[in-house]
């Protein structure tokens, strides 16, 4: 990947750090600052950057509660309510598309979290775009020119979103008319009504809504080629999908899995796979810096 | 000749600087009212439409009444600034820079306070904290409108009295 690009990114995730810890973070040498996957902070404690799975302290100066609700004013742009759907799931998404998870105290409100009453901790994921991941993958999913439904495996932290949403872009392009449900945000990343990723010319997104939910609405409103959604975890993503299905439109979704047999031990995904939605499973596997990919068809095996 | 002049001279300034202090008190009154309708136009946009803070005083710079559309346009400015400063210490300077609003000390604490509440998580939070202000300053409101009442004639008789004793006494 390239060096530049990852500092670029890292430069500008830490615009949304206080002025003080802004300037003891951009003191890291050029190789931390590329490799960084994370920056944490924790009040009381020293903030933290995740390389390579391991944190390591920028500052000895603890983190202060002012500076977490700066962050958060940063973030959001001193306009919290306007994500407070997205912070009772624990995260926000800012400017620049990087996720904040956060951890604090919360209240709850008709048997649900209804917000925070204060925040304690926050990790700044650092997510980096990489254009053309996907591009010896997109060709295999189509079948005589038609698009076959196609599911990204892998355990967490492999790249699977990325590689979603790099899918997404190449096959988008090629005038394929993709609905993007991306309910935490996280692919499109779309903040004041502009997506902070490419995800093509030919995508549109519904950011913020339950998967379930979109995939019925894009169906009815956006007459969808292809619908992309990340991370299935909830039996009725599975149902819409399965309606979605019948209506002709294909799908691009990822699952957390290592592989196949795990995805058939859930009853969520056994539903799922029982559809016989997905002709190609990707699998992910990350070794080290680099990733590989697998692609295996499934419609025999679930027939 | 130059007495009579001198005379007309002294009555006028009286008039006019009589009529500036009852301007005053116009455009005090007209401050509270703009004031207290943007911040219904604040509250509603929070609450109903979950409207970003920086939009929200975007369009109240762009549409409010004047002179509170002068408090947004200078907080929309300082707002380049948060990272380095906090949103209360930004809008409590836009509050203290905006002088066309014509507010006393006690009111301009009291719509500072906004600062520290809006724009945070909880909405029924920030529609508290601008009921409470709205209500204070529909107060000030009235108490600015009576103050206008009650002395602009005042005002205006001291003026002409204050200027024709002066006359008086030089002639």
């Amino acid at each position: 990947m390239d060096r530049d690009y990852m500092v670029a990114r890292f430069d500008r995730a830490i615009k949304l750090l206080p002025y003080g810890l802004r300037e003891k973070i951009r003191k890291l040498d050029k190789e931390s600052r590329a490799s960084t996957e994370e920056i944490r902070l924790r009040t009381g404690k020293a903030p933290t950057v995740l390389i390579g799975g391991r944190e390591r302290e920028f500052s000895d100066v603890p983190v202060t509660r002012a500076d977490l609700d700066m962050l958060m004013d940063i973030a959001t742009q001193v306009s919290g309510h306007a994500v407070q759907s997205s912070m009772i799931n624990g995260y926000i998404t800012s400017t620049g598309g990087f996720r904040i998870g956060i951890g604090g105290s919360v209240y709850m409100k008709d048997g649900a979290v209804g917000g925070y009453r204060n925040i304690t901790s926050a990790a700044v994921r650092i997510s980096r775009e990489l254009l053309g991941i996907g591009s010896g993958l997109a060709g295999q999913l189509f079948e005589n020119g038609i698009f076959r439904s196609t599911l990204i495996v892998s355990p967490p932290g492999c790249g699977k979103t990325t590689l979603l949403r790099d899918l997404i872009r190449i096959i988008s392009d090629r005038g394929v008319r993709v609905s993007l449900v991306d309910e935490r945000g996280e692919i499109a990343a779309v903040f004041d009504g502009k997506p902070q990723f490419d995800v093509g010319t030919h995508t549109d997104v519904l950011e913020g809504c339950p998967k379930a939910q979109g995939i019925t609405m894009m169906t009815r409103a956006m007459n969808p080629q292809i619908i992309a959604v990340d991370e299935i975890t909830d039996i009725k993503d599975v149902e819409a999908m399965i309606n979605a299905s019948n209506c002709g439109i294909g799908f691009l979704a990822t699952a957390h899995a290592e592989r196949l047999g795990d995805l058939k031990s859930r009853p969520v995904y056994r539903s799922l796979l029982h559809a016989d939605i997905f002709k190609n499973i990707i699998y992910i596997n990350k070794s080290e810096d680099r990733r590989t990919y697998k692609i295996e068809r499934t419609g025999a095996e679930n027939d | 000749m130059i007495k009579y002049i001198g005379a007309v001279v002294i009555i006028v300034s009286c008039v006019y600087s009589t009529l500036k202090a009852v301007k005053k008190l116009r455009d005090r009154e007209k401050s509270m009212q703009s004031l207290c309708t943007s911040m219904e136009i604040l509250k509603d946009e929070i609450s109903n439409h979950l409207t970003p803070i920086p939009e929200v005083f975007e369009m109240l710079a762009e549409r409010s009444q004047y002179p509170a559309n002068k408090l947004y346009k200078n907080a929309l400015e300082e707002m380049k600034n948060i990272g380095s400063c906090s949103f209360f210490s930004i809008w409590k300077k836009a509050v203290a820079e905006t002088e066309e609003l014509l507010l006393t000390e006690p009111e301009k604490q009291v719509l500072g306070e906004i600062g520290l509440t809006l724009g945070r998580y909880d909405v029924k939070n920030q529609e508290g904290m601008i009921n409470r202000v709205i209500s204070r300053f529909d107060f000030y409101r009235k108490r600015a409108e009576d103050d206008r009442r009650q002395n602009t004639k005042t005002q205006a008789y001291l003026g002409i009295i204050s200027g024709v004793f002066v006359v008086i006494v030089l002639l």
